[in-house]
């Protein structure tokens, strides 16, 4: 079990850029996944001041849960191999098996 | 006799290892089979009959090769050993640090109780159990049954974060239209709904 290291700046670009999730302002920046017109999962970002930071364990694996991926998932989501079209099918063979 | 008191002279020598020296035909027979060097002036066979005298200096050269043979032996056996030390010292090295990293990931955590969510718009119904993590650089405060969570350097600092992120999340689910939400936001909704409500329907004791 490998250490979950992402970066910050990197992760809300692919939350944004591939999920298509927006982030408010605030101290925790909250936005909504949605799939067919309804809200499936809500994510939570802590504020990074300076925003090139690691993204600290502990809030990796909380959002890691939110997004109801695995570290390997996460970590593929954050780099490229992971579409945002690959996260919909995740996300929708979990919600077949009534998970999500 | 030369033979026997030089015997005896060389404790060093195992039993074993002591050449039998006996006799004069004793000592014939045995230097006949060995390949003594002839350089270091010892016939490489003595003549029949001729009784050579057991010199002391072959006797310790015998010893000596025989004991740095064994030194060779041992210091080989020494390094086969030490380079299997040295790859078990590799391999608990790397397990140590597979250690290290997993327990620098692993949080101490233990349950907290909410009694209050610091707002002045709501207030709690029933205590909340929430789960507290600390990692070596933060403190995590979570609530999972809702998966709401909030980071910050101290406890108090994400219970406080916490609150408010239930809060939020109440008034953004109270706001949305139930047919949009999926199947967990629903739960959610269901669950905050039955933990939290507005302050001003409570009903307070006069």
């Amino acid at each position: 079990m490998g250490k979950l290291i992402i970066r910050s700046s990197q992760l809300t670009r692919a939350l944004e850029g591939k999920l298509g999730l927006d982030f408010r302002s605030g101290s925790e920046r909250s936005a909504w996944y949605c799939l067919d017109g309804k809200k499936i999962l809500r994510v939570t970002i802590p504020t990074v001041k300076g925003g090139g930071g690691t993204i600290l364990p502990g809030t990796a694996n909380s959002i890691r849960n939110q997004l109801s991926l695995s570290r390997n998932q996460l970590r593929e989501l954050a780099a490229c191999p992971m579409s945002g079209t690959d996260y919909e099918t995740v996300v929708r063979q979990k919600m077949a098996k009534n998970r999500l | 006799m030369q033979v026997h008191e030089l015997q005896f002279r060389w404790p060093p020598m195992d039993i074993a290892e002591r050449p039998c020296l006996g006799t004069e035909e004793e000592v014939e027979n045995l230097l006949a089979d060995s390949a003594l060097d002839p350089l270091q002036g010892w016939p490489s066979r003595p003549l029949k009959g001729q009784f050579i005298p057991f010199r002391e200096e072959h006797v310790m050269s015998q010893a000596v090769s025989a004991s740095l043979n064994r030194i060779v032996d041992r210091v080989e056996s020494v390094a086969a050993s030490l380079e299997n030390a040295l790859a078990l010292l590799a391999q608990v090295q790397e397990r140590l640090s597979e250690s290290e990293e997993r327990l620098a990931t692993q949080p101490i955590a233990c349950q907290v109780t909410l009694h209050d969510l610091d707002s002045e718009l709501y207030r709690l119904r029933q205590p909340l159990c929430i789960c507290i993590e600390e990692y070596e650089e933060e403190t995590v405060a979570r609530f999972p049954e809702a998966e709401v969570y909030a980071s910050a350097a101290t406890e108090g600092e994400a219970i406080d974060l916490l609150k408010r992120e239930i809060v939020q999340l109440y008034e953004e689910l109270q706001q949305a239209d139930p047919k949009e939400l999926g199947r967990r936001p629903k739960q959610w909704r269901t669950l905050l709904n039955r933990l939290i409500e507005a302050d001003g329907q409570a009903d307070h004791p006069k």
